[in-house]
């Protein structure tokens, strides 16, 4: 790595104040897990980098009005294991847990999946499914915006130089409402997902509403299948719905060749991430 | 704010030592290990958190040193596997690693034998899954992994928990 000045700012407004200075040369560092291999392997070589590790009103994960409040510095492995997550959008939970490996998780944050903005982030397709926003702050002030709509490429976001995410939340869950991840990689650890499917509904009289589907590695960026999600609407759960809603879902995507898989397999297997959690919550459905 | 300048003081605890060292900022937390401390045990395999050789316990988890500053070990507690070692005698999980047969040429042992220690630290009597999980961030190219399974499954069996 290049020689680069570091500081530890004490506090969010020193950490905006030294970013709105920095302009376009100042990186901020959270866990380091994608900053880091990006200044060794790929040539990044920011002139000054901000660790905000030690920031703790960033850390946490808490109940705030009608959100699941948290900190941009939790880490996979928090997430993973949190109890109110696991209760109010287990989806989420469920990515951060398939992140990398344990160490990994013990370092890489859910601020820097999302400032990332790997189509394959883990963490972001459930995000979008339960309807998450993010809080960007800079010296002008904040606001909150859907994570949705903060994806805009591969490694491109809304996010501008002289902002900071400071929050993460989403609406505590609605009685009847569910959600489900599914990641495919080559292998159980260590791979970034070759397709991921990120599901989020609520069942209102044995029928699907508020559908919301997010797929993950099979477009530029983390997308919903809003006509998949159309067809689920208002229908009840049965095999001829699960076919219908599968064959739809490859249509949504616009996936590329690379080594992990052809364009053709990552749709063969979204189908079947879909179909997977769709069959799951029909065997439950049923059964109660 | 610390010092803004190409030299940085960093005070951590390495296997319960205090210790103050000067690195520059882009000096890794396994640079600061290997090079500054002496202590060699920790490897370098890939050096972006791919191949786990590098593993230490910051805190009691365990976490890839490649890929942290060493400056973000600042105020932090590191465990290598020079410390587990207590008192001349062996940690249980090193000893099971012996008796089973679970080091061929060792690369990857340190890191393995530190997460098995941090495992058995949160779950005294893991099962098979949580085994396989507890490792899965470790590359071995020589033993075919079941006699490190063997070896935590034997370390948990007599396991107590340290401290
Ligand atoms: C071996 C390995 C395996 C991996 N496997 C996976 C995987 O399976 N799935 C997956 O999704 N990811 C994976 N990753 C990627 C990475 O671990 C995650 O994206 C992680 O969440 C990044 O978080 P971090 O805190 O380490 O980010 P950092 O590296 O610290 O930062 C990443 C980027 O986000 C910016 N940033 C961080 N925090 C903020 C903030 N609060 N405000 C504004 N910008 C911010 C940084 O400036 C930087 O540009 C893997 C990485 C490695 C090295
Ligand atoms: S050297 Fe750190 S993970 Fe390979
Ligand atoms: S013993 Fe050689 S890499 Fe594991």
């Amino acid at each position: 790595m290049d020689v680069f000045r570091y500081l530890a700012p004490e506090s969010v407004e020193e950490t905006l104040q030294l970013l709105d200075e920095g302009a376009g040369g100042v990186k901020v560092l959270a866990g380091g897990t994608d900053l880091l291999v990006q200044m060794k392997e790929r040539g990044l070589r920011p002139g000054l980098v901000l660790d905000v590790a030690g920031l703790h009103e960033l850390r946490g994960i808490r109940m705030e009005g009608k959100y699941v409040w948290i900190g941009p510095l939790t880490t996979h492995w928090d997430l993973a294991h949190s109890a109110l997550i696991r209760e109010h959008g287990l989806a989420l939970a469920q990515g951060a847990s398939k992140v990398g490996s344990p160490q990994i998780r013990h370092r890489g944050t859910i601020g820097g999946n999302i400032a990332n903005a790997s189509p394959a982030a883990d963490t972001v397709p459930p995000l979008v499914v339960l309807e998450a926003e993010v809080e960007l702050r800079s010296l002008n002030g904040s606001h909150w915006l859907p994570v949705e709509s903060l994806m805009e490429g591969p490694s491109r976001t809304a996010l501008r130089p002289k902002e900071l995410i400071t929050g993460v939340r989403f609406p505590h869950r609605a009685p009847g409402s569910r959600s489900q991840y599914e990641k495919f990689g080559s292998r159980q650890a260590l791979s970034i997902a070759v397709a991921s499917v990120a599901v989020a509904a609520v069942q209102e009289k044995g029928r699907f509403a508020r559908v919301r589907i997010a797929l993950g590695s099979v477009s530029p960026t983390v997308v919903r299948a809003t006509r998949v999600e159309e067809i689920l609407t208002g229908e009840a759960l049965g095999e001829d719905l699960i076919a219908q809603a599968t064959a739809s879902v490859a249509q949504q995507c616009r996936p590329i060749d690379d080594v992990r898989g052809s364009a053709w397999y990552r749709c063969q297997l979204v189908e079947a991430l879909l179909a997977r959690i769709l069959l799951c919550w029909g065997e439950e459905w049923m059964a109660g | 704010m610390k010092e803004d300048s190409p030299e940085l003081i960093v005070q951590l605890v390495v296997n319960d030592r205090p210790y103050r060292v000067v690195v520059a900022p882009q000096t890794t937390l396994l640079q600061l290990i290997r090079d500054h401390l002496g202590l060699t045990g920790t490897k370098e395999g890939c050096g972006k958190g791919q191949c786990g050789a590098c593993t230490v316990l910051m805190d009691g988890q365990p976490v890839n040193s490649c890929l942290i500053l060493a400056v973000q070990a600042q105020g932090h507690r590191i465990v290598t596997i020079e410390g587990l070692e207590q008192d001349g005698e062996l940690d249980p999980v090193q000893q099971a690693f012996i008796d089973e047969g679970a080091v061929q040429c060792g690369f990857c042992t340190p890191g393995m034998v530190l997460s098995a220690r941090a495992l058995l630290d949160r779950l005294p009597h893991p099962d098979e899954g949580q085994i396989k999980e507890a490792i899965s961030g470790h590359l071995c190219r020589c033993t075919g992994y079941s006699a490190i399974l063997r070896a935590i499954r034997r370390a948990g069996e007599g396991n107590k928990p340290r401290k």
